[in-house]
């Protein structure tokens, strides 16, 4: 026997997140593009997209709780549905995050220091690798590709690392940066924050999975 | 070893097998819960663990019950038996007489008779079932003028007035509005500090609520037991997860 009308419920949570999901890569994509070009009104677009972000995260909410409330699911759906509240949680602060790196866009001057967008331009190009594995992880019930999220993140912390040494090279170098060399480092850790929530989400997957 | 021992037993009805090698051992001073569809078999290990099932024509029973390590069903005496493991129905039962008489029937057959002796054992029962402040003014009345969660109250102080070790619910809330459900399974709560409770429940939060371990049974079997946390969130077997979930069938 299936519970049709539920089970419908449970594959909408599905489809939100990943649609949620979707929402957040084409965020950061954006975010680091208006970075890279120093394009504000992109940036102002995608300071924007942070709306449609917290409105999804309201609706997978509400469904969620509509759901413990009226059938008080057990086993793999209460792990479906208590890890969506949390998943939620840590995808409207990656969400927070981009939206961040944008505004810091809108004030950059037009320096671009190659080093330094070759690693930030890493650094976003990994989390959303992260960010579509984790995914990928969800949709499959893929343990090991959940797994494979967390040690990736040591990559992001790495070129965090490597992003200070860098600014730092930089500041010592020509005092008169200081101010965007600043704003760089802030891009690099939120970039290494939308990392560190990545890893929450898969975490919050592994669970579903494996309870 | 637990409080009531349940090894390798079949239980037939004339040719129909019941319960098919059931293994399973009950803590003391545990609630558990005994889940499954009907016609599972729970009831009827429920029956068995105070020989409820020798009335039933055409039953036998092979492997064994051991109550505190002492087999049930070899050279036992069933009124012992069933003044250590107490029963309560699904549906109250309460005698056709008074409250006080109620209570003091079972302690009377047992050779009671003080009457000091009996009214300080009506009060203590019926304290411990969660019900004196509402009856002590008319202990003379007729229990079957009493609300159905009062009545089922009145069972559970008639069971614990012989003082058993083991009480046997059978869905002892089934037919009760949900105010008297909450608080039966309060009572039997507390009541888990003295006694060793094994409920058989279809409601799945009843079970996860108050309960320690879970039995989930399915067409005789034992299919899966455990910490009732562990069976709720994380099921081993699929048939409990399709079960507990409501998609069995």
């Amino acid at each position: 026997m299936r519970r049709l009308s539920f089970d419908k419920q449970i594959e909408q949570i599905s489809v939100k997140l990943i649609e949620m999901a979707d929402l957040l890569k084409s965020q950061i994509e954006g975010a680091l593009e208006s970075y890279s070009k120093r394009d504000s009104e992109l940036a102002e677009s995608i300071i924007e997209i942070d709306k449609e972000v917290n409105d999804k995260e309201k609706e997978i909410e509400q469904l969620c709780l509509k759901m413990l409330l009226l059938q008080q699911p057990v086993a793999h759906d209460l792990r479906t549905i208590s890890a969506a509240l949390k998943i939620i949680t840590d995808m409207e602060r990656i969400g927070d995050q981009a939206a961040d790196i944008a505004e810091i866009t809108v004030d950059l001057t037009d320096t671009n220091i190659a080093e330094i967008d070759l690693i930030i331009s890493s650094m976003g190009k990994t989390v959303i690798d992260m960010l579509e594995d984790t995914g990928e992880a969800y949709k499959t019930n893929n343990k090991d590709t959940a797994k494979k999220v967390l040690d990736t993140d040591d990559v992001v912390d790495d070129l965090f690392i490597a992003l200070k040494e860098a600014v730092t090279q930089v500041v010592q170098g020509d005092k008169g940066i200081s101010h965007d060399a600043l704003d760089y480092l802030m891009v690099g850790k939120h970039l290494e924050k939308i990392g560190d929530y990545t890893v929450n989400v898969a975490r919050w997957v592994m669970f579903i999975i494996e309870g | 070893m637990g409080k009531i021992d349940v090894k390798n037993l079949d239980l037939f009805y004339d040719s129909y097998q019941a319960l098919k090698n059931i293994n399973v051992s009950f803590t003391e001073k545990q609630i558990t819960a005994m889940i499954g569809p009907s016609g599972c078999g729970k009831s009827t290990l429920l029956k068995s663990l105070n020989r409820m099932n020798d009335l039933i024509e055409g039953c036998r029973i092979e492997g064994s019950i051991q109550l505190d390590g002492k087999d049930i069903y070899k050279r036992y005496d069933v009124n012992d038996l069933r003044k250590r493991v107490g029963m309560v129905f699904q549906k109250p039962n309460p005698f056709p007489m008074s409250i006080y008489d109620n209570i003091a029937y079972g302690p009377r057959t047992h050779g009671i008779k003080n009457k000091a002796k009996l009214d300080e054992l009506v009060e203590r029962s019926l304290k411990a079932a969660a019900i004196w402040e509402e009856v002590k003014d008319r202990l003379k009345k007729s229990a079957l003028g009493l609300s159905g969660g009062q009545q089922q109250r009145i069972c559970i102080a008639r069971a614990l007035a012989i003082s058993p070790e083991v009480l046997l619910m059978d869905e002892p809330t089934s037919a009760l509005d949900p105010i008297s459900t909450a608080k039966i399974e309060e009572l039997v709560l507390e009541l888990k500090e003295k006694y060793t409770i094994i409920m058989v429940t279809h409601n799945m939060q009843q079970a996860a609520r108050v309960s320690d371990k879970t039995a989930f049974f399915l067409m005789g079997d034992l299919v899966e037991f455990g910490y009732t946390e562990r069976i709720f969130a994380n099921p081993q077997n699929k048939k409990t997860e399709d079960y507990i979930t409501g998609r069995f069938g």
